[in-house]
């Protein structure tokens, strides 16, 4: 069986890792596009996951973009969570992620507008999940001047391993807008705002609560709505070749939570092909209004053991080395010479054994 | 040890309410008309430091995927489900 889990993943690298035949040529006026590659690893005490993802997008001469990306989330998990209230049971799960995205650039009189369709479907043995949306950008006044709106709908089928009897469904929307403003020769900002309200089953179905010292399935309210409300300082500072970038995301919801995050990152240029990013993100959260360790016997409400609706902090720090490849122009290797890669390592450091992570990604943009 | 039969005596106030949100969208639209910088006077804007969202697109997007799993705060909308409680 772990032979066959192996040899699983392998043969989905190597098809996310594979080149596509499509060959596009830009100056004959026919399609362009780019072919990316990721790998995402998450180390935690009682959990890895290995994420390979891939995508191809295609643009016409006339501007309409196509886009295909496929991810493959592989989860190995030691958790009483899923095999009851007194077992640590190791097992691996997969989860198969498609998406498909069609968008077209139009040209206005004094503006230009972006839009995009997105689908994306997610399924894994207990969980199937539908989203789909669109989002629509307006770019003004020569581009100084940047209005985003997004809006997405989910619908989810929820399963329970252990229980051929357990149907849930969860649905959803979100719907964001935001707005992106030049200040100055080398500052932007940009501000956001999101809501979305989610209903139906929005626990775990393996999960189990302390219900006056016995273990029974957690129930959490059957419907949030959340806010969202995010700013972006963004500024070259030329002495240096680099950037500073100060981000702050404020989220509050109906389950009588409250998170603050504010985020600082410096990017460093090194000559015309290297950049590096050093980040360090802080996150504070209270608890759900219904969180308890312990419930008791007449508990009359919502009651849950997800460790993340706890109140907890959380700090992160960060390096990323981005490497662009125009050095490769005329070599052997002349078909990747416009493309770039990148190298990330994150260490987010909690309060609780939950969520204490090592994070890290590399991945590649090929483009023709 | 006696458990509370209710978490919370009274709502909080929610620190920074939709209205207030939108109020301060609106402001900075205000400001939109007061700045422009042509095309040509780019340079600095147009730099790699200050175009990272297509090349962080797919860090960006793991990451949702793990604080939503991970954080309380997390996803609010920007990620598919998974079979983890992550909602």
């Amino acid at each position: 069986m772990q032979l066959a889990r192996r040899l699983h993943v392998a043969l989905t690298l190597l098809l996310l890792l594979t080149p596509s035949g499509v060959a596009a040529d830009e100056l004959t006026g026919t399609w362009t596009g780019q072919l990316r590659g990721n790998m995402h690893y998450f180390w935690e005490r009682s959990t890895r996951v290995v994420l390979p993802e891939g995508g191809v997008q295609l643009e016409s001469p006339d501007g309409l973009r196509l886009g295909a990306d496929l991810l493959v989330d592989v989860i190995t998990s030691a958790s009483i969570a899923f095999a009851g209230s007194s077992e640590d049971a190791l097992f691996t799960e997969f989860r198969y992620e498609p998406q498909l995205s069609i968008g077209k650039e139009f040209r206005l009189d004094r503006a230009k507008l972006d839009l995009t369709a997105l689908a994306r479907y997610s399924t894994e043995n207990d969980y199937t999940s539908y989203s789909g949306g669109g989002i629509a950008r307006l770019a003004l006044n020569q581009d100084n001047t940047v209005l985003g709106v997004t809006v997405v709908g989910i619908h989810d089928e929820i399963r329970a391993s252990n229980n051929a009897g357990f149907r849930e469904t969860l649905d959803g929307w979100t719907a964001g807008v935001t707005f992106e403003q030049v200040l100055s020769r080398t500052t932007v900002a940009v501000l956001g705002y999101q809501i979305g309200a989610l209903k139906g089953f929005l626990g775990n179905a393996y999960r189990r609560v302390l219900r006056d010292g016995a273990p029974v399935g957690e129930s959490p309210p059957r419907a949030r709505t959340r806010h969202t409300a995010y700013g972006r300082l963004m500024t070259y500072v030329p002495p240096i070749d680099g950037a500073v970038h100060l981000l702050v995301r404020a989220y509050t919801d109906t389950w009588d939570m409250l998170a603050i995050n504010p985020e600082v990152r410096f990017y460093k240029e090194f000559g015309d092909f290297v950049m590096a990013r050093l980040r360090y993100r802080y996150y504070a959260q209270n608890d759900a209004g219904f969180f308890q360790d312990v419930y008791a016997a007449d508990w009359p409400g919502a009651m849950t053991a997800d460790p993340k609706l706890r109140a907890f902090q959380a700090h992160l720090l960060g390096l990323r080395v981005d490497v662009d490849t125009p050095f490769l122009d005329g070599s052997f290797l002349d078909f990747a010479s416009d493309s770039s890669i990148y190298l990330s390592v994150d260490r987010n450091f909690t309060g609780i054994s939950y969520g204490a992570a090592l994070v890290g990604t590399a991945g590649g943009v090929l483009r023709f | 040890m006696p458990i509370p039969r209710f978490p919370r005596a009274a709502p909080r106030r929610v620190f920074l309410p939709p209205a207030r949100t939108l109020l301060a969208l609106t402001a900075l639209a205000m400001f939109a008309g007061c700045a422009h910088v042509a095309p040509y006077e780019r340079e600095y804007l147009s730099r790699r430091s200050m175009d990272t969202n297509q090349r962080e697109q797919a860090e960006q997007r793991f990451w949702a995927h793990v604080s939503e799993a991970r954080e309380g705060a997390g996803g609010a909308g920007q990620s598919a489900g998974g079979g983890c409680g992550c909602n």
